[in-house]
């Protein structure tokens, strides 16, 4: 089970199996919000789209890179977990 | 010798004269209580016995009859009766959350002083305390899941190195137990908690405040907001026990976070840091 809390659109977020406790910025917590709403897998280009442009990101990089960035660190923590296409 | 602190009786035995003296001097007004009863920690300050001594005299902190500590140079006997509560109190009370953190309360909203050793917290609170705030523990903040109460440790206050100095010129009148120099946190001395404090030892206080501040020489006095997101880390950093707690220990961190306000303090002047946390005091709702 995930448990979280948002203050000022940074989230703390604690998982009960590995038993740690993560602080996501907006992004990585938009992300786990939408995975957690969405019930069902996504593709990458999906879950940017439905995030839209209401998180600032550094200019120079992609929504879709940084999204891609955000899902590598909740796979390593254990929060998300990529299928297979 | 029974002592109760706060929730915790104490059974406490030492022959060393340093120890009974800054017994007599620092616990003062805790209440004693009937040997024989139940005790949540028997914990004994003794010389090691040996050839050690006569090389060079030691001390062994016990509890329970085990030795959880190696022994310490003979003049540090009483440090170690202070350093082996707090392990007891840190090691056992899984009942209950236990921050490394200062708790001081105003008219019973407590302020959580969290920070690492040598950033000023244990100097801040022994001031706060000297102008008229209720010492609920200088060490340890106890928060009772059930209840989000910070529960009182009302005991000495541990100063060191400069801040002994700086207590002595601040409150002149604040009785201090001799200093013990050479141990591993540099020179330490204990202040005695205000009698007021430790009479109060069964009021829980709510929390209100929850501020992480930082000594430094010359600097200015400034109080920020700080993320509470932000706050919920360190704190959990500071606790001894949130891992044990699980999703409770997340729970009640963050109900802690979200009910109290959370700022970051940099001082360099002591009269001054007292006045902007009075100014604090007297703005709460």
């Amino acid at each position: 089970m995930i448990c979280w809390r948002e203050w000022d659109g940074e989230i703390v977020v604690y998982y009960d199996l590995t038993g740690n406790t993560h602080l996501l910025n907006s992004l990585a917590g938009l992300v786990l919000r939408r995975l957690a709403e969405s019930g069902a897998a996504r593709s990458v280009a999906e879950l940017t789209e439905s995030i839209g442009p209401s998180v600032a990101i550094e200019p120079d990089i992609a929504q879709i890179e940084a999204v891609e960035a955000v899902l590598t660190d909740l796979e390593r923590f254990g929060l998300a977990a990529r299928g297979t296409a | 010798m029974a002592l109760r602190t706060g929730a915790f009786v104490n059974v406490i035995q030492s022959a060393i004269p340093a120890v009974s003296e800054a017994i007599a001097l620092l616990y003062s007004n805790h209440p004693l209580v009937e040997s024989g009863g139940f005790a949540d920690f028997h914990v004994s300050v003794r010389a090691a016995t040996g050839v050690r001594r006569w090389l060079r005299r030691q001390v062994l902190f016990e509890f329970d009859g085990a030795r959880p500590f190696k022994p310490l140079p003979f003049p540090q006997a009483f440090p170690m009766l202070e350093w082996g509560l707090n392990w007891c109190v840190s090691n056992h009370c899984n009942n209950l959350l236990v921050f490394h953190a200062a708790v001081i309360a105003h008219e019973n909203r407590a302020l959580i002083l969290a920070a690492p050793p040598g950033y000023g917290k244990s100097t801040l609170c022994a001031a706060l305390v000297n102008c008229g705030w209720r010492l609920l523990s200088d060490e340890l903040t106890l928060i009772d899941p059930a209840s989000g109460n910070v529960l009182p440790l009302a005991r000495p206050v541990s100063l060191k190195n400069a801040s002994i100095g700086v207590i002595r010129s601040f409150a002149p009148d604040a009785p201090l137990s001799r200093i013990v120099t050479d141990t591993v946190k540099g020179s330490v001395a204990h202040m005695r908690p205000p009698v007021g404090s430790v009479q109060r030892a069964n009021e829980p206080a709510k929390p209100h405040w929850i501020v992480f501040p930082r000594f430094q020489s010359g600097a200015p006095t400034t109080l920020s907001p700080y993320a509470k997101a932000r706050a919920f880390m360190q704190l959990a950093d500071n606790a001894f026990n949130y891992n044990v707690h699980g999703k409770r220990g997340f729970e009640t961190v963050a109900d802690l976070v979200s009910s109290s306000g959370c700022y970051e303090f940099s001082y360099g002047n002591l009269n001054e840091a007292v006045s902007v946390f009075d100014t604090l005091a007297k703005s709460a709702p």
